[in-house]
């Protein structure tokens, strides 16, 4: 106790902190206030694992301002509490030296409490340069477990114990988990892994649908195909689109789950990426469940009106939002599937590269298109060698005016633009 | 203010004039709320 303080009862000291335990009393109202030791302390730290439970141990360095040099403000010791038998243990330290905040370490997780070890960052003057201690918690006045002599002074020490930048600080970063949250960090990762999973399955099974129709449908700058993605969707039929849609909506759906689900994890949180992240996943997830909420509800019937006007209105606004939504991704392709890219978009030429799966999707597509023409569907087989010239990369007739020759362009560069 | 609680649950307790920078920790116990703080009798005077 402060020399003073023993002369002058009304003796108060400045600028030194003591550890006091505080009973609030919830019925009755009014704080117990009890000093639990003379000597001086602060920056107090308990077994993470207590916090907001009981606690018998505590771990508390020394303050005291005066009794530090200039280069080391921190305290020369720090003490650990038993507060259930009211003992205290004491690490000191020489003169001119001084220690840092003590941070509990259990064993392992579900070692008892002050089964562990207690790190410290300390100073020694005599080298000016600091040491790393890791103590035995039962033991902190003995030798320690392991030292690291540290071959400079570590900047921070003297400012250590204000909670600046410190491996102490680190390790409290767990307090801001909540309480009932424990654990299930791990689960909410795969949860959201196997939903995008599905949901890009799901997805994919939709495009297999779609895939049949025109892909370049209501575009205003192709009105020459108008003609032939409508008499594509009425063949077509009711039943496929509706597939089309639902399948690509459910999708779409999942995706957001596992987006969603995601965002339970908060280990990328307060990266500049989040922000931009999420508006990209919101544009484009409400671009996509537009898109294939109206596919799966209303284009069908449209297509089969008498007027195909309708029709080809709502597909091209469609189409613009599915151009719209791509438009964050740096690409005419969504993320979630390739059925929205379209000649409308194409990538300028330099931006075209062969790739082997769009090789492979072109090779089968090629297939397809063959074998329908093989059946000698009427109106399908029109379309389908369409579609095959442009595989081929052989001009279109309606393009022969516009546009510089492409004669000798390699297939692959129309090819790629195809679903 | 109970854990589930909100603004309107807030209750204020007196003490004697001090100031606490840093608590230790903090529990519930029998109708009462146990609280180890590093507690000043004047700062910065």
């Amino acid at each position: 106790m402060n020399p003073n303080a023993a002369r002058d009862p009304g003796w108060r000291d400045k600028n030194v902190a003591r550890l006091h335990r505080w009973r609030i009393d919830l019925k009755k109202g009014g704080i117990k206030s009890t000093p639990l030791d003379d000597r001086d302390g602060e920056f107090p730290r308990v077994d993470e694992r207590r916090v907001g439970r009981k606690h018998r141990f505590g771990y508390m360095a020394a303050t005291a301002p005066r009794a530090t040099t200039a280069r080391c403000r921190s305290g020369r010791r720090w003490q650990k509490y038993d507060l259930e038998r009211g003992t205290s243990t004491i690490r000191t330290y020489g003169a001119g030296n001084g220690c840092g905040e003590p941070l509990f370490v259990p064993r392992h997780e579900g070692a008892e409490e002050d089964d562990g070890y207690v790190l410290v960052l300390s100073y020694d003057q005599a080298r000016n340069a600091s040491v790393f201690d890791i103590l035995d918690a039962r033991d902190i006045a003995g030798e320690p477990v392991a030292r690291v002599r540290i071959p400079n002074r570590i900047p921070t020490l003297p400012r250590q114990l204000g909670g600046g930048v410190t491996p102490a600080n680190e390790e409290r970063a767990p307090r801001s988990v909540p309480m009932t949250n424990h654990g299930a960090s791990h689960e909410t990762f795969a949860l959201s892994g196997a939903l995008m999973a599905a949901g890009a399955a799901t997805l994919f099974v939709g495009t297999l649908f779609y895939i049949r129709l025109t892909p370049q449908l209501g575009l205003p700058a192709l009105a020459a195909d108008r003609p032939q993605a409508l008499a594509d969707a009425l063949a077509l039929g009711p039943r496929p689109m509706a597939l089309a849609g639902g399948f690509a909506l459910f999708g779409d759906f999942l995706l957001a789950a596992g987006c969603i689900a995601l965002a339970a994890r908060r280990r990328l949180a307060d990266s500049d990426l989040e922000p931009f992240g999420w508006t990209l996943i919101a544009i484009s997830a409400a671009t996509a469940m537009i898109f294939d909420s109206m596919m799966a509800v209303l284009l069908a019937p449209l297509a089969r009106l008498a007027d195909p006007g309708l029709f080809l209105a709502c597909k091209g606004w469609f189409d613009f939002l599915f151009a719209a939504g791509n438009v964050p991704f740096g690409s005419a392709r969504s993320p979630c599937s390739g059925r929205h890219a379209r000649r409308g978009a194409a990538p300028p030429e330099s931006a075209r590269i062969v790739r082997p799966r769009r090789r492979r999707r072109r090779a089968r597509e090629r297939r397809r298109l063959r074998a329908r023409r093989a059946r000698g569907a009427g109106r399908d087989r029109a379309h389908g060698d369409v579609r095959l010239r442009r595989l081929r990369g052989v001009r279109h007739p309606d393009r022969a005016s516009r546009g510089r020759p492409r004669a000798r362009r390699r297939p692959i560069a129309t090819a790629a633009r195809v679903h | 203010m109970p854990r589930s609680g909100g603004n309107a649950d807030v209750r204020w307790f007196d003490t004697d004039p001090c100031y606490v920078f840093h608590p230790m920790n903090a529990y519930s116990e029998n109708g009462e709320i146990v609280l180890d703080v590093a507690r000043y009798d004047q700062l910065l005077s």
